[in-house]
């Protein structure tokens, strides 16, 4: 028997040790610190050979299938180290971290202590609150996470006042913006257009609405759209085409959305809740989020960057980038062309309602809208239409996310990442178990889709 | 290779538990423990013998000759008094909570204080050295 046939089992196939592991029915299962060959009386988390190789290695795996198990720990302080250390740099209070993760103070406490050993599901959830690579705590110089988030997690807290609570929703979000996109690059399920948007655009010069403009343009030339198309669905543009995790979350009401950045994973957090409820003011602000991710260079993005709904759709605002989101935002909707197009010939008032029936953006961004467009004065908007229930129910219709579990999965879990994290076990990438950890469900649940 | 002796009996008074050990700073190096039909033999892991194996290390079988044994685990001498033991052993790892345990009490009963690593019952072998706080027995 070969090397790879013992450490993947004989029925395993491939030249290599990745296609080996990918054929391969041979479980793992972890705890805190140690990985394990599976057995029916081990309550740890079982993984599939898979998980196991890109998380420990071909080394570990050939001394668990020789010796039944490893220890994965080398440095006695760990995992609590790491842990202790990450939720400090994130000023997180522990009743926070606690609440988030679903488990109890003591047992964060016990988290944080050397040698104190808790279930590993509790520590899973731990680190998913941190941001941190769950998989590979323990290990030694690994998985203690994005140090630049960290901090930037704690500025929003310190210097711009952000409750506890909100710092842990994007931590918890930066995590799943992580897993998302590993997710979507080893399913080769989304077309990876992001590619076409490597160098970024620093002119904020005025007038800046001409220059997001512009952007939104540029943008429907690099994603193939027709130049006056409305667009059907933002969130499948964002996921499907580019590759961008939307992360649905109840944030507080005043905050409309963020861009995160994980390591070298970029995505965005929407607020379902607040303004976010109607449908055509959530196209707008993920359209708004897409201009900060596609064209932003970094040093205006950092880590974080959370928008508030009252700068989103403002006419007048100080700020040069969210002025320049704000009209990308809104031509990448409702391309230029097209409302040229449709206001010849018609009132106003008809060119605003048929903008924003057509083009799915609410009344009033439209009148913005056709007054740029049209070198209207915007006294001439003073009565704008209202966006009628059926058009409402239209465009909600066609934003409708790939809720497959809706109801039982948590909304930061649902949609894309649920149906990845679904396909990623058909293809046996990663385990039932792993599924079921992931979007905080029974392993049953999973299983009942199969 | 040595066979293990009775100890001198515990210490009046310890910690019901320690810190998470560090081998690779304990002043007495790591040793291989196996219960054989007829003793008890243990022997440091890194010695000379065990250097010029692959490895760089000896294996239980080493201590065996790859004959069934009834137990095997690491153990490391805090004195001459107290042992942290742990039944991390491929081959012959105690393959549950109440057979460590009974073992453990087997060490305690040869003469010495006993601090046991436990059982990890996720992973369904017992806790390594590393990384658990040793609990007296």
């Amino acid at each position: 028997m070969t090397e790879l046939s013992r450490i993947f089992g004989p029925e395993s196939k491939g030249g290599t040790a990745q296609e080996r592991a990918k054929t391969s029915s041979r479980m793992f299962v972890r705890s805190q610190v140690q990985l394990a060959l599976d057995s029916p009386e081990a309550t740890g988390r079982r993984i599939t050979a898979l998980e196991a190789l890109d998380a420990y290695g071909l080394e570990l795996l050939e001394q668990v299938v020789e010796d039944g198990g490893v220890g994965l720990v080398t440095n006695p302080s760990e995992p609590s180290q790491t842990i202790a250390e990450r939720r400090r740099a994130m000023r997180l209070s522990k009743r926070v971290v606690a609440s988030e993760a679903g488990v109890s103070v003591d047992d964060l406490t016990n988290a944080e202590t050397a040698g104190a050993v808790i279930p590993i599901r509790g520590l899973e959830n731990i680190a998913q609150v941190l941001a941190l690579d769950e998989r590979r705590l323990g290990l030694s110089g690994i998985g203690h996470g994005d140090n630049e988030l960290a901090l930037r997690l704690r500025e929003l807290k310190q210097v711009e006042e952000r409750d506890d609570e909100f710092v842990a929703q994007l931590a918890g979000a930066a995590w799943v913006i992580a897993r998302q996109t590993e997710l979507s690059e080893k399913l080769s399920a989304d077309r990876n257009k992001k590619s076409l948007f490597r160098s970024k655009s620093k002119d904020y010069n005025p007038p800046v609405w001409e220059k997001g403009y512009v952007l939104a343009e540029t943008t429907r030339i690099r994603l193939g759209l027709d130049a006056s198309a409305p667009i059907e669905s933002v969130y499948k543009l964002a996921q499907d085409e580019l590759g961008i995790p939307i992360i649905d979350m109840e944030l507080p009401a005043e905050i409309a959305g963020a861009t995160v950045l994980n390591g070298s994973a970029r995505g965005v957090v929407l607020n379902k809740t607040g303004a976010n409820r109607n449908v055509l003011v959530r196209r707008m602000t993920l359209a708004h989020e897409l201009c900060h991710l596609l064209w932003d260079p970094d040093r205006e993005l950092e880590r974080v960057r959370v928008d508030e709904s009252a700068d989103l759709g403002r006419r007048q605002i100080r700020d040069l980038v969210e002025a320049r989101a704000n009209a990308f935002a809104v031509a990448l909707l409702a391309p230029r062309a097209a409302v040229l197009q449709t206001h010849g010939g018609q009132s106003v008032y008809d060119t605003v309602s048929r903008i924003a029936e057509t083009f799915g953006i609410s009344p009033s961004a439209a009148a913005n809208h056709v007054a740029n467009v049209c070198h209207l004065d915007p006294r001439d908007l003073s009565r704008s239409p209202t966006a009628s229930a059926a058009v409402t129910r239209l465009w909600d219709r066609r934003e409708i996310q790939d809720n497959i579990i809706t109801g039982h999965v948590p909304d930061s879990r649902g949609g894309r990442f649920a149906l990845l994290t679904v396909q990623a076990v058909r293809k046996r990438l990663i385990s039932v178990d792993t599924a079921a950890a992931w979007l905080k469900i029974d392993k049953r649940l999973i299983a009942d889709l199969f | 290779m040595v066979v293990l002796v009775d100890g001198p009996g515990a210490p009046e008074s310890l910690d019901s538990s320690l810190p998470p050990i560090d081998p690779s700073e304990s002043s007495s190096p790591k040793r291989l423990w196996a219960v054989r039909s007829e003793d008890v033999v243990h022997a440091e892991e890194e010695c000379e013998f065990g250097r010029l194996r692959p490895a760089g290390r000896i294996k239980h079988t080493n201590l065996t000759g790859g004959e069934p044994a009834f137990a095997g685990g690491e153990l490391i001498y805090l004195n001459e008094q107290v042992l942290v033991v742990s039944g991390d052993s491929g081959r012959y790892g105690p393959r549950s909570a109440q057979e460590l345990h009974d073992v453990s009490i087997a060490f305690k009963d040869s003469g010495y204080a006993v601090y046991s690593l436990g059982y990890d019952a996720e992973a369904n072998r017992p806790f390594p050295l590393i990384g658990v706080r040793p609990r007296l027995i």
